[in-house]
């Protein structure tokens, strides 16, 4: 599913160093902070974990304060935009990508912003987005589906002993 | 039930000796018009020699803000009496919203004090400059004798840095709905999550 470092690593540091790589524009404050790669900050891609808009993603336009952000998801898609507003952090998962933002940006400038960094592609691309799609796939299988999928596991199966003499 | 901002109006009956009584215009914070009026009468009562039986409410409404969809700091004084006296506060907040910056004064009151609804009186609620002079230095030859209103509370400054950025330590990943929820896991939950 994911890249094959990410599924190797088996170490915290070289998941952080693989990690590292795909960073956008995400500063590190401080020298202190380097244990830490995703910050609560203005620009910082947000997944909505809990809610109407669950499995949405958002960015961090301002900080509200220590437990809430208003977030704001654009989107030309309806169904994935996230409508500009304030929301606790325990709702949200921080992910690996900032935008560069104004604090309090408009919902013009966030858009621009979304679509320059592509974030919508990255995110696609990323582990962690893929994981979801798949498990979104997987919910929306129907019983022909199931089947279809039976019969070709099966198909795989059987090459796989023919291939190993069994 | 969220709280809202009303305006009420009101004065004392007309009379004979006083054909055109005083009129009084008051902003409240409460969540019904119908507790906003009780909540005028009751403040009216400690101004002036006013009350209901022999008073007027002129006009009700509801004052609601424009535009919600941008942070801003607030300043909230209140007076309240605890269990051994009277005290004055002068408290921040940060939110889209005066009512909710009163929300969150109630809730601080309630949580840190023990202080109830009937038991505070808000003096003054109001916006504090936002941006670069929600922190300005105060300068005397730039800003005159009187001091400038700036945000004063040291929990609120840290926050309108421009730069914020602060890391979760410590997470709890959080079923997606509440009919996900367990009371025992299978394994150690995750929490630290860069």
């Amino acid at each position: 599913m994911g890249p094959a470092p990410a599924r190797n690593a088996s170490t915290s540091a070289s998941r952080a160093l693989h990690n590292a790589s795909k960073l956008t524009a995400s500063p590190v404050p401080s020298a202190k902070m380097t244990a830490f790669r995703r910050f609560v900050q203005v620009g910082r891609v947000v997944l909505v974990n809990y809610g109407p808009d669950e499995g949405k993603l958002a960015v961090i336009v301002d900080v509200v304060d220590q437990s809430r952000v208003m977030i704001d998801g654009p989107s030309d898609d309806a169904s994935a935009a996230v409508r500009r507003q304030v929301i606790n952090l325990r709702r949200v998962s921080l992910t690996d990508f900032a935008l560069k933002l104004a604090r309090g940006a408009r919902a013009k400038t966030v858009k621009a912003a979304w679509a320059k960094e592509d974030v919508s592609a990255k995110w696609a691309a990323s582990s962690w987005g893929q994981k979801l799609a798949a498990q979104a796939a997987k919910r929306a299988m129907s019983d022909k589906d199931r089947f279809v999928a039976m019969l070709a596991r099966k198909a795989a199966a059987k090459k796989v002993r023919a291939a190993l003499g069994k | 039930m969220p709280f809202k901002q009303y305006e009420v109006v009101g004065r004392r009956q007309p009379t004979v000796l006083d054909p055109a009584p005083q009129i009084y215009r008051m902003r409240l914070f409460t969540k019904s018009e119908t507790q906003a009026t009780s909540r005028f009468w009751y403040f009216m009562h400690k101004i002036d020699k006013m009350k209901r039986s022999t008073g007027d409410i002129l006009a009700v409404h509801e004052i609601r803000e424009r535009k919600n969809d941008t942070v801003k700091n607030y300043a909230i004084t209140i007076k309240y009496n605890s269990r051994s006296g009277t005290h004055n506060m002068y408290k921040e907040y940060r939110d889209t919203a005066l009512v909710g910056a009163v929300e969150q004064m109630y809730a601080e009151l309630a949580g840190r004090h023990r202080a109830r609804f009937s038991s505070i009186h808000i003096v003054d609620a109001r916006v504090l400059p936002s941006g670069i002079r929600a922190t300005k230095r105060y300068d005397v030859d730039e800003d005159g004798p009187v001091a400038p209103v700036a945000v004063k509370r040291s929990h609120m400054k840290q926050l309108l840095k421009n730069k914020i950025a602060f890391p979760l330590p410590h997470r709890l990943v959080r079923p997606t709905s509440k009919a996900f929820r367990t009371t025992f896991k299978a394994s150690r939950p995750t929490t630290f999550f860069g």
